[in-house]
This record gives C-alpha cells, sequence and structure tokens, in this order.
C-alpha cells in the first residue's frame, strides 16, 4: 500500500516537473528566433527523417517535403528576383499569376530529387554573412558513388533572408550555380526577345509538360 | 560529347570518342567561325557574344546525343551489370589521372598533389590498371581538377563562351583543359591502332553519358531555355572550381536587390536593354 503511494506521489512530482519544464521551454522558443543556421539545421533534420522513413510511400514523401519546403521558402521574395527589372512590367494579374506557375516549377522539378533519394547524408559547413543582412548557410551532400561510401555529391549554399523575425530561403546553388541567377538569364532573355505575354505562356506550357 | 552538362558533373574524362586531330579541327572551326564573326559580336564585355552560332551547335550537339548517345548509354546501363560497369568508370578516371596531378601543383596545392600522385601510383599497380579503386579506401580521395582551372587562379579570364560541336560548353580560357589532358593521357602517345583506341574511346564516352542520366532529366524539366540554363549553370560552376568557396567580388549591382524602382535607368523604366 505504502509503495503504491510513493508511486502516484513520484508520478506528480514528475507531472508537475513536465509542466515546469514545458512551460521553460515555450519561454525559451519565445526568446531567440533561430538563426538561419538553426533554421537550416532543422530543416535538413526533418528532411532527411521523411526521406530515410520507410514506411512512407514516394508520393507521401514528396508531399511531406514539399510542406517543409513550403514552411521554409521564401516564395514571393524568390520569384520576384527571378524576374529582376521585369517585375515592375507585369500586371497585377500577371504577377499572381507568375507567381503561381513559379512556385509550381520549382517544386515540381526540385520534387523529383527525393524520388532519387539513396543513401545521401548533409552537413552543415559553416555560414557567412552577406553584405546586405542576408545569411548563406554552406552545406555538403555526400553519398555512395561508384560503390564507395561518403563520396561529395554536392555542395549545396542556401541563402536565407530574415523577414518578419523569421530566416527563410530565397536562393539556393548547386555546386555554385545558383536557381535565382539561373531562371533570371533565362527569363531575362526569353521576355526580352519574346515579351511578357509569350514567357507566361511558356511558363504555363512547361508546368502542363512536367505535370504528365 | 557532352552536350547536357550540367553543374557539379563536369565530364572527368572528356571525350576520346574523336581522336585529338578531329577535337583540334573542331576547336579550330570555332575559332575560325568566331574571328569571322567579329563584326557582328555584340560587344566584348558580353559572356556570350557568339549566341547564334553557339545556339546551332548546342542544338547539333542535342540531336547527337538524343539519336546516338542518349540509346547507347542505355543499352549499356542494361546490358553490363553495375560492378564492371564501375570498374570500367575507375579505369577510364585512372587512365588520365596525371592530368589531376599535374594541375594540383601547378596551382601550388602540394598537399592534394602528392595525396593525387600516390593515389595514381597505387591504383594504377595494386588496382590493376586503375580498375580497382583501392586508394579511396586508405584516404586517398579523389579530386577533379584541369588545366582552365589553373589558367583561371593564375589570373586567366574566362573569354567567350563557347559550345564546341561534338564536345559542348566550354569557354576560350577553358578549352586548353581538354587538350592539355590528352598530353597527359598515356593512349596519346602509344599511337594505338584504330581497331584498340576506338572501342576503348567509344566506351569511354558511353560510360560517361549514362552518369548523366538524371542531371539531363532535370535540366529537361527545370529549364525554360535549356541553353541558357546550361550556360549559365557551366560558367558559373567553373567560376566556384576556381573561387573554391570564397565569394566572388563583383561590382556590379546584387541580384539579390529588391528595390527594383530604385535600379539606375529611372529615365525608361520599361526600356528594352541596351544591345
Amino acid at each position: 500500500m505504502e509503495t503504491s503511494m510513493r508511486n502516484a506521489a513520484i508520478r506528480i512530482i514528475l507531472l508537475a516537473l513536465a509542466c515546469t519544464f514545458g512551460v521553460v521551454s515555450s519561454v525559451r522558443a519565445d526568446a531567440p528566433p533561430p538563426t538561419a543556421r538553426e533554421v537550416m539545421e532543422t530543416v535538413t533534420q526533418e528532411v532527411l527523417a521523411v526521406l530515410r522513413d520507410q514506411s512512407l510511400s514516394a508520393d507521401q514523401k514528396r508531399e511531406k517535403v514539399e510542406q517543409i519546403a513550403y514552411a521554409n521558402m521564401n516564395f514571393a521574395v524568390m520569384s520576384r528576383l527571378c524576374l529582376g527589372r521585369h517585375w515592375r512590367e507585369l500586371t497585377d494579374d500577371q504577377k499572381t499569376d507568375y507567381q503561381q506557375q513559379f512556385k509550381l516549377l520549382v517544386t515540381n522539378t526540385y520534387g523529383h530529387i527525393t524520388d532519387n533519394y539513396t543513401d545521401e547524408d548533409v552537413k552543415i559547413l559553416g555560414d557567412r554573412q552577406e553584405p546586405d543582412g542576408d545569411s548563406t548557410v554552406l552545406t555538403r551532400i555526400t553519398g555512395t558513388q561508384n560503390d564507395k561510401p561518403d563520396q561529395e555529391v554536392a555542395k549545396v549554399d542556401y541563402r536565407l533572408r530574415n523577414q518578419d523575425n523569421q530566416w527563410k530561403v530565397i536562393d539556393f546553388a548547386i555546386d555554385n550555380a545558383s536557381l535565382v541567377s539561373n531562371y533570371r538569364s533565362q527569363f531575362d532573355e526569353i521576355i526580352s526577345n519574346n515579351g511578357i505575354d509569350q514567357f507566361l505562356k511558356m511558363l504555363h506550357d512547361k508546368n502542363a509538360a512536367n505535370a504528365k | 560529347m557532352q552536350s547536357d552538362i550540367l553543374p557539379g558533373n563536369q565530364p572527368k574524362r572528356v571525350s576520346k570518342f574523336i581522336p585529338t586531330s578531329w577535337r583540334a579541327a573542331a576547336i579550330a572551326l570555332v575559332a575560325l567561325t568566331t574571328s569571322l564573326c567579329g563584326g557582328c559580336a555584340a560587344g566584348p564585355d558580353k559572356a556570350d557574344p557568339y549566341e547564334k552560332m553557339n545556339r546551332f551547335f548546342y542544338g547539333l550537339n542535342d540531336q547527337i546525343d538524343r539519336l546516338a548517345l542518349k540509346p547507347a548509354a542505355d543499352i549499356y546501363v542494361k546490358v553490363i551489370p553495375t560492378p564492371i560497369r564501375n570498374g570500367l568508370g575507375n579505369g577510364f578516371d585512372n587512365l588520365v589521372y596525371f592530368n589531376v596531378v599535374a594541375n594540383d601543383f601547378l596551382q601550388g596545392k602540394g598537399d592534394q598533389g602528392f595525396s593525387d600522385l600516390y593515389r595514381f601510383i597505387i591504383n594504377s599497380t595494386f588496382g590493376v590498371a586503375g580498375i580497382l579503386d583501392i586508394a579511396t579506401p586508405t584516404g586517398l580521395p579523389t579530386h577533379e581538377n584541369d588545366f582552365g582551372i589553373t589558367l583561371g587562379k593564375w589570373g586567366v579570364r574566362p573569354g567567350p563562351y563557347l559550345v564546341v560541336p561534338f564536345y559542348g560548353p566550354y569557354t576560350l580560357r577553358d578549352v586548353t583543359g581538354p587538350i592539355f589532358k590528352d598530353l597527359c593521357d598515356p593512349t596519346t602517345w602509344l599511337y594505338l591502332p584504330w581497331q584498340i583506341s576506338f572501342p576503348i574511346d567509344a566506351v569511354d564516352v558511353i560510360d560517361t553519358r549514362s552518369r548523366y542520366d538524371s542531371l539531363v532529366k532535370f535540366r529537361n524539366e527545370a529549364a525554360l531555355d535549356p541553353y541558357v540554363f546550361t550556360r549559365e549553370a557551366y560558367l558559373q560552376y567553373r567560376q566556384g572550381r576556381i573561387n573554391e568557396g570564397r565569394p566572388a567580388a563583383t561590382t556590379e549591382q546584387s541580384i539579390y536587390d529588391e528595390d527594383l524602382d530604385t535600379a539606375p535607368p529611372a529615365t525608361q523604366p520599361t526600356s528594352k536593354p541596351q544591345q
């Protein structure tokens, strides 16, 4: 009898402790928002956990990775940067249409990368403060190549911008080739030669072709 | 024959499919055309002054890839088991690995140079002509290096972007890479009869192409204009190899500046870019 009483008491104390820690940890979360590097550390761990989860189908994995990406990427800024000076030439309707289609294009193409996942790992190598206040987080993807484990597959640099006290990805560069810079050149050349209407049509056609 | 090169996946072994003299002819053709076309070039500051010609050769290379290389690589992957393909890949890498060693030293990277030299020696001997990569597990990893990177580190600017027929994207500076590599290739000096060298070169090209497949798919999905996609990715990748992670010092306006309305041409906000 006495032991069961004691057990109950311990249980209550543990519960109380858990509550206290719960409060403390929520207070801590309020105080310092995560740095750009911490954001990327969390994102990387979350994505790897999804990709390594054997119980998920390929479609489920894609969906979960997409959700993580949507929560941590600033598509509004990214899409504007890709248009550069042409952004001003779009009507409001065209801007909305463009941003939707751009998000679809990026999600579609990069989503397919999750299908190719085998045993890759990601290491955060460091971070760098940019002159304009952005932060670049440097990472390396390693995996098995030619039967050799832990080979460098690619270096990926993520550029994050702080908006509303939250760091979100606005560009990433695979082996130094930046998504924003690449699309900016493509879009500029298409719009300069063919105009905005034709550009938007090409974007729609591309997404339609990728959806097949 | 890499018409579809993507960042991070530079051909470790640029094809010897076409003998060295053919390569020289291809480069000479480009050089001749570019000099004839000198008057119609847009301007010396543009990275791609020969875009019209480059687009033509890009299309040609793409057709060759679609009609010959891609089908051949698909069959190769289906027929030859993975361990054998890996062994062949190792062997082709090792054959021209002295190219990496030489460029390590030319760039003053002594440690990497000796590491790569030991790697080359160990794999060439105990690794049975490089087919077994026994150096990697002993802590001598593979590196990529070429003479174009060396020149870049010495301060040579890339010059115009060139799509070389049968070979793919280069800059004027970087075409020196495959030429230097051929000089480091023992088969260049052995004067092998074509009955032997041709099959070796053909398998090398097909093996290389088979490793690019997922990247070609990626390009086809991601790019609105595959020509510009390839050009930008190539130029940035090469610059990255020369800078080695250090951010490039740029004087031009940052592409990350969102304040587009404060951008210079305030007098004619919707004007077309100058030629």
